[in-house]
């Protein structure tokens, strides 16, 4: 099942907690329901996702591993 | 919600194996077991020779580049000789084999703007480290595990600077835009052959290194320079710990005003609780000195010291330790990070010591001078659970979180 994504962050090549601030900066502005891909390479980012999703609201659809990159899935509440 | 699997025997010996790797080498462990395990190896250290510290080993290095170029005025001892030195190499080389055999190790470039954090950030840390006459590891936790006062100070000092270096990053993502060049990493190659081959061999890598460094420690110990051999040990199990936990100082000063979670600053102050009782132990019954790591930071040197490289380190994304451990799992930012600091603690340090201002930081104040041996760990404990019970507070109200 592959979930369609309305905006994308690439944020590879950032380092905690650059990846997290930028996410939530975008989330920010996007309307409600609205989904949001992001690329990280930043094995930190695995840890921070989760927790911003705790506290921001959104739900993280989705997050997996893949030849060395992350990619999350969150949907704006 | 899920169902708790009943724990299921392994049916063979490789089974059960490749069961202990995923365990140790595949997910990671949480915050806390390496609070428990730094807080022990700080004593352990501390009852070795002396507590853990990492910036005077990182200023080595600064030291001994200066002095190669000619521009040092005093002798200065080789960086495989000195010991907090040989302790950091063993932390990057730990981190490195525990990020071989997770499969996690890859040379990770980052955008030039980044790299420019990582210069900004590792020379604030450098100038703070001097102030404070420590990082985040010599000035904070262990100073605080040795009753210092000048300790928690730095503590204030730290988390006012992150906070600032936080609301910096926030402005940063926020109202600059980074043109395209610096902000975007040259595109990686895409993965073929050879990158499968690699995963299959990291663990093979992670092994040598490991015997590797364990053949070194045994080196310097027929060079009759043991106790340095012992060092590099010691920081290759610290660096083990640290990839493996992911073990971050900024995580814990900057989570609970980011995400809330409180996860890395439970960690560290349980590692405090644990260490100031060794710490304790070891200065009461006289087996160590008791101005071990009192230094005369208290009170201006530790809190601007710790304000400065509170920002430094936010900037940068990773303390000394922080910087030495992610180095070794291939960050490229850090490296540079690294490197600035360096050359920062050596210039600031010779600067401070010319200048006379090194005199002018403050005193030692060792607690149980002033208020006793019992009521300076009561105060320091107390300090540490009122931290753990703040974050802990803060990941239910979020009242702290600044973004």
């Amino acid at each position: 099942m592959s979930i369609q994504h309305d905006q994308e962050l690439d944020a590879s090549g950032l380092s905690c907690p650059v990846p997290v601030l930028k996410a939530k900066r975008m989330l920010d502005k996007m309307s409600s329901g609205h989904v949001l891909r992001i690329i990280a390479t930043d094995p930190g980012s695995a840890a921070d996702f989760p927790a911003l999703a705790r506290h921001s609201g959104n739900e993280l659809l989705d997050s997996r591993e893949e030849a060395g990159k992350f990619y999350y899935l969150m949907r704006k509440a | 919600m899920a169902t708790v699997a009943a724990p299921q025997r392994p049916e063979t010996l490789r089974a059960a194996l490749g069961e202990g790797y995923g365990t140790l080498f595949t997910r990671q462990w949480p915050a806390w077991v390496g609070g428990v395990l730094f807080g022990m190896l700080n004593v352990m250290l501390f009852a070795y020779e002396k507590p853990w510290s990492a910036a005077d080993g990182v200023r080595n290095w600064g030291d001994w580049l200066f002095s190669q170029v000619g521009a040092a005025n005093q002798t200065v001892i080789s960086p495989h000789l000195y010991s907090t030195s040989v302790l950091n190499f063993g932390i990057v080389f730990g981190a490195l084999a525990a990020a071989l055999l997770a499969r996690q190790f890859a040379i990770r470039m980052a955008p030039p703007w980044e790299l420019l954090k990582g210069v900004l950030g590792g020379g604030l840390m450098g100038l703070g480290a001097s102030l404070a006459f420590g990082c985040n590891i010599g000035g904070f936790f262990s100073a605080t595990s040795a009753l210092s006062l000048a300790g928690p100070v730095m503590m204030v000092g730290l988390m006012t600077g992150v906070y600032i270096g936080l609301k910096l990053l926030v402005w940063e993502v926020s109202y600059i835009s980074v043109p395209a060049w610096a902000g975007r990493t040259r595109a990686a190659r895409a993965p073929g052959k050879f990158s499968a081959g690699w995963q299959a061999v990291q663990p093979l890598a992670g092994v040598s290194v490991v015997a590797l460094g364990l053949g070194l420690a045994f080196v310097y110990d027929g060079f009759e320079y043991s106790t340095r051999g012992g060092f590099l040990v010691f920081g290759l199990v610290i660096g083990v710990i640290m990839q493996r936990t992911r073990f971050c100082f900024v995580r814990a000063f900057r989570e609970p005003f980011m995400t809330g979670n409180g996860d890395a600053t439970k960690a560290v102050a349980l590692a405090i609780i644990i260490s100031s009782i060794g710490f304790t132990i070891l200065k009461w019954t006289d087996l160590r000195d008791w101005e071990v790591f009192v230094s005369d930071g208290f009170w201006l040197g530790s809190l601007l010291g710790g304000f400065i490289f509170g920002i430094g380190m936010s900037l940068s994304g990773g303390c000394a330790t922080g910087s030495l451990w992610r180095a070794g799992e291939g960050h490229v930012k850090l490296w540079v990070a690294l490197a600035s600091f360096a050359l920062s603690a050596s210039y600031s340090r010779a600067w401070l010591t010319d200048s006379g201002w090194g005199s002018r930081l403050g005193e030692a104040f060792f607690l149980p001078d002033y208020i006793g041996w019992k009521m300076a760990l009561i105060g320091v404990i107390a300090l540490m659970c009122l931290w753990y019970l703040a974050a802990t507070w803060n990941e239910v109200k979020r009242k702290l979180v600044a973004i």
